[in-house]
């Protein structure tokens, strides 16, 4: 299936959630989000059932291990082996995350980077060779965190940073957004607000758990809170609405159920037709160079 | 928290003091992590990782937990990841990973107190998983041939069929059957056109046609046989009629394929 430009309201392909999404239709999601690196070089009954799903729905891959932040040299075997995938399936966009998850080897998971010009440069260099590789560009999504590494700079003033720096497009996670501002002490608002419109190319929105008052967790395994739900209208109102997945990995609810996270994705889509027209034309001018 | 100038080798140091004291909480470093915070990265990739490694080898873990307890589980994940220094960016090969680390560990000595199977039985979990997600080029087709005509086809093997030989029944193990005795153990495992796995224990010599087919790909049935007959000093006779059955079998479960 042709994906060159997905719209509306996504969900995450998960092994694990196989049987139960084998019944989706477009009609209830716009897209599927993919992790390439649980796919890749798979065969047998998944590798099928994989192939099935590309054929039957726009996807975006949305990679875990890239690591575009490590101190360990990129990965450029896996970077072609990955653009040969995304030829494969037909697919148009790749995101990663704003982060790293190696050092002197694999660890599976987000670890964030210290805000500061050095880190700019030299994670915005290895950006341009996996787009270099790729022929296109990377969405970054920024990512949510726990502890505040040494640096100068906000993570607002990264992003940007880095955004104008490598060229890349970025992948908005609004609930990473939240669980940050909560972490580390600023207006969530303020953050969506000061990001450049036309860089936005979709949105991730979830679920967190909250370990105290000033530390939540991003950990996908819970419905979405209303004051993320919010900040996802925030963010169209600034922006454009833009699509946008459903992020779970942990406790699956029933199909049903998050089908109702999907639906309610939609609804604020579809309220805010109006703002998408007209938008906060003056930011939009000011940005809208940067990332087309 | 300004322990870091602002020099590209100081970014890096913070970057790598991070990795190294979430990986092994023990590891000293001169920068001041909020302790609270840091515990929450060192428990999450912590059981990440464990997490997989119980997914992929159940039957190892719940040996080691009932015969050594749940620490020694969780100081063999840790030593993982310590120790071992993972290559691959695939989850499913973080299976491989562990059974690398597991190995050079036993091959070490470092592992004196896991049962002397536990690699083997390990590398068996491996193959289950490995047998259900290898990705084949070819398709499967089943042709019905007279014995005659399967003695004169040409044989190959599938991609999706293995042998392993083993030191112990390692498909016999779990917590209540822990304590065996060293006995030489041949598993076939295969995936069949319907993508279903499924394995058999098997005798010597069908795991020595087995390897004689993998050895001699695209030979006459009759030539493998006659040339294992040959390596066994069985009889021929006895060695073709018993052959040909156990390759019209392996054909019907798709682990070989006959083209005349």
């Amino acid at each position: 299936m042709s994906n060159s430009h997905i719209s509306g309201a996504g969900l995450g392909l998960r092994r694990g959630m196989l049987d139960p999404m084998s019944a989706l239709t477009t009609n209830d999601v716009d897209f599927l989000e993919v992790a390439p690196e649980n796919w890749i070089g798979v065969g047998g009954r998944f590798g099928k059932a994989f192939a099935e799903f590309a054929e039957r729905f726009p996807m975006v891959f949305h990679g875990l291990s890239l690591s575009i932040g490590s101190p360990d040299p990129l990965d450029e075997t896996f970077v072609k082996q990955v653009k040969a995938f995304m030829r494969q399936h037909n697919v148009s966009l790749y995101s990663e995350h704003l982060s790293y998850c190696s050092s002197e080897g694999h660890m599976y998971d987000l670890m964030p980077l210290p805000f500061t010009e050095e880190t700019v440069k030299r994670v915005s260099t290895r950006i341009r060779t996996v787009q270099d590789i790729l022929e296109q560009p990377i969405a970054m999504e920024n990512v949510s965190s726990y502890v505040t590494l040494p640096g100068q700079m906000s993570e607002l003033e990264f992003m940007n940073a880095i955004l104008a720096e490598s060229g890349c497009t970025m992948l908005l996670d609004v609930n990473n957004v939240y669980v940050n501002s909560v972490n580390h002490g600023f207006d969530p608002r303020h953050f969506i607000a000061n990001l450049p419109s036309a860089c936005i190319q979709y949105c991730h929105i979830a679920g967190h758990y909250d370990e105290a008052d000033d530390l939540l967790v991003d950990t996908h395994g819970a419905a979405i809170k209303d004051d993320v739900w919010a900040l996802l209208a925030h963010a169209y109102q600034h922006h454009g609405v833009k699509p946008t997945l459903l992020e779970r990995d942990f406790n699956f609810p029933p199909m049903a159920e998050l089908l109702k996270e999907v639906n309610q994705i939609k609804a604020i889509q579809q309220s805010m037709v109006s703002y998408s027209t007209s938008g906060d034309g003056s930011h939009l001018q000011h940005e809208v160079n940067r990332c087309v | 928290m300004s322990d870091a100038g602002n020099t590209q080798g100081d970014a890096l140091a913070v970057q790598h003091a991070f990795a190294d004291t979430v990986r092994d909480p023990s590891a000293r470093h001169s920068f001041n992590f909020e302790a609270r915070r840091l515990a929450v990265y060192q428990e999450l990739f912590f059981n990440n990782v464990e997490g997989f490694a119980a997914s992929a080898f159940p039957v190892l873990k719940e040996i080691i937990v009932a015969t050594l307890g749940e620490d020694n589980w969780l100081r063999l994940v840790r030593r993982f990841m310590v120790e071992h220094r993972c290559e691959t960016p695939y989850f499913l090969q973080i299976s491989e990973e562990f059974l690398r680390f597991l190995q050079h560990s036993m091959d070490a000595g470092n592992s004196e107190s896991l049962p002397e199977y536990a690699w083997q039985l390990a590398h068996w979990e491996w193959m289950e998983l490995h047998a259900d997600v290898t990705p084949t080029e070819s398709s499967m087709l089943i042709s019905t041939l007279s014995d005659e005509q399967l003695l004169h086809a040409n044989i190959s093997l599938s991609e999706t069929a293995w042998v392993c030989a083993y030191d112990y029944a390692v498909h016999t193990l779990d917590a209540e059957h822990h304590e065996v005795q060293a006995v030489p153990t041949y598993l076939m495992v295969y995936r069949n056109g319907q993508d279903d796995v499924g394995f058999n224990e098997i005798n010597a010599l069908s795991a020595a046609l087995f390897e004689t087919l993998r050895q001699q790909p695209d030979q006459t049935a009759e030539a493998v046989l006659l040339s294992l007959a040959d390596a066994s000093g069985l009889p021929a006779q006895t060695v073709l009629s018993g052959g040909v059955q156990i390759l019209q079998q392996w054909q019907r479960m798709c682990i070989v394929f006959a083209h005349s």
